[in-house]
């Protein structure tokens, strides 16, 4: 368990070092986290506390609880702020692999893109759940409750487009396929299946130009939805 | 020539119906909307909402102006993240047993900070000032709106200058199209053709008379000289050579 008083950036020569080196992961020895050579702390956060995070929604709780005051708007852009979180939580989402080696993945998993890049901004493992969470509380559950380092199917499928990033769609999906018993996804939530998140990503562009789903309510959206979605539909 | 059909009833706002802005008052952001064709909104049933969903760094909101019969112009925006936007004009139904169907809306679109300079807004590629310091310029793609070119905002009279100034004319725009084209390439497919896409490639086909069709993917060396070869007819119709030459030519004569 790492604490740190408040939350940081890193400045220019911190970046430098956690671009070049995180994939040879040698950076244990090289980057102090904390050392002003590197890194400085964020006016008005608070402290923050790095240790088992069993799911991706108390990863984006914790450094949500860290910012204190500052609006998460103005650190969005931040790509020093989210690669230092990234750096501190490497644990939680590069485990290491009993060769000693850490598998990272597709880069943008680890190294923030541009937060507007439509095709890589959903896939960072910190920075974007905080934003869902952040944006939707509750109702970001089905898009949270896996395991901090696996970026779900389903979170590709229901954010990969801008406009999905919309309340009342996202409480239609967490409807659909979370699972309030057990506090993880509906079996079947994922693939390609008739219902999945997949289709319902589909759905939505034609619902996009015949309603307004914030106007029409999530309930009414759901009862709209096609038959392939029964199985999916919560029990009333 | 491709039509777009509408199944839905929706009616097609054109966006030079409305204008808007967003204007920073103290710590507040507000937008201001304005009606520049009462005419377009007449048919409308008057208790329909106005709203103007604006999306940017996979953040949303949508501000509703009111009815159309009697709508406000100014609103306060929740969120202080937006810079350029891509931002729709939606009327949607309020009445009881049509609530929340969508009667009409506009095409998506950017919306820009204000530049007294600029006067072009209806091009295919966006021009935005924006501090992204230390670059001096940055690419950026969106699924629903045109490729956007941010020019940090210290450069004076930024947006004027990358349409104007020789040498970022002859030397970054050829490779911003082909970006852009790659992005296409990558990205299309005609059963999800983003809109944008069409217009690009109906581009391309104006130009320089290459096939609106992207070559597959596993044609990678076709797809490269599809590539090539709007770029290459885009520097011949601008004459980017003759351009960038007479400008080094004339910058050395002046030097001398």
């Amino acid at each position: 368990m790492q604490e740190y008083s408040s939350l940081y950036r890193f400045n220019e020569n911190g970046m430098e070092i956690f671009e070049e080196n995180f994939l040879k992961w040698s950076l244990d020895e090289v980057l102090e986290e904390t050392s002003d050579r590197f890194a400085e702390p964020i006016a008005g956060t608070r402290s923050f506390r790095v240790g088992e995070m069993s799911t991706a929604k108390q990863l984006a709780t914790s450094v949500l609880s860290a910012l204190g005051n500052v609006n998460l708007d103005d650190l969005l852009p931040d790509i020093g702020f989210w690669s230092w979180l990234t750096f501190v939580l490497r644990e939680e989402l590069f485990q290491r692999q009993p060769s000693g080696t850490r598998k990272l993945g597709e880069r943008h998993r680890w190294y923030p893109s541009d937060p507007n890049d439509w095709l890589k901004a959903q896939r960072h493992l910190v920075r974007m759940p905080v934003l869902l969470l952040h944006s939707f509380g509750k109702d970001a559950d089905h898009l949270l409750c896996g395991k901090p380092a696996i970026l779900p199917d389903i979170r590709e499928q229901l954010t990969s487009q801008q406009d999905m990033f919309d309340p009342t769609f996202q409480k239609v999906a967490r409807a659909l396929y979370f699972d309030d018993l057990t506090g993880g996804l509906k079996r079947g939530a994922g693939g390609k299946a008739r219902g999945s998140a997949r289709r319902l990503a589909k759905v939505r562009l034609q619902f996009d130009v015949t309603w307004e789903l914030e106007d029409l309510g999530w309930e009414a959206v759901l009862a709209k939805l096609p038959r392939e979605f029964d199985r999916f539909r919560p029990i009333s | 020539m491709r039509r777009r059909i509408r199944l839905t009833g929706r009616k097609q706002i054109r966006k030079s119906s409305i204008g808007a802005r967003i204007v920073d008052r103290g710590p507040d952001r507000w937008i201001e909307l304005t009606i520049k064709d009462p005419g377009a909104f007449r048919t409308y049933p008057p208790d329909a909402q106005l709203k103007l969903r604006l999306i940017e760094n996979k953040c949303s909101e949508t501000i509703n102006f009111g009815p159309i019969g009697n709508p406000k112009m100014v609103e306060k925006l929740k969120s202080r993240i937006f810079a350029a936007p891509s931002c729709q004009l939606r009327i949607v139904a309020a009445e009881a047993m049509e609530r929340g169907r969508l009667l009409g809306s506009t095409d998506t679109w950017t919306l820009r900070t204000e530049d007294p300079d600029d006067t072009d807004r209806d091009g295919i590629l966006v021009f935005q000032a924006k501090e992204i310091r230390p670059e001096t310029w940055k690419l950026e793609f969106r699924d629903d709106d045109y490729p956007i070119v941010y020019v940090d905002s210290s450069i004076p009279n930024s947006t004027s200058w990358v349409r104007t100034d020789p040498v970022f004319v002859g030397c970054v725009l050829p490779f911003i199209v082909r970006q852009v084209f790659e992005e296409i390439a990558r990205s299309y497919s005609r059963s999800e053709g983003t809109e944008w896409m069409e217009k690009w490639l109906e581009w391309a086909t104006d130009l320089t008379g290459v096939d609106d069709r992207v070559p597959p993917a596993v044609e990678q060396d076709q797809r490269q000289r599809w590539i090539t070869e709007i770029v290459e007819g885009f520097c011949r119709k601008h004459k980017m050579i003759e351009r960038l030459d007479r400008y080094v030519g004339e910058t050395q004569n002046a030097g001398v």
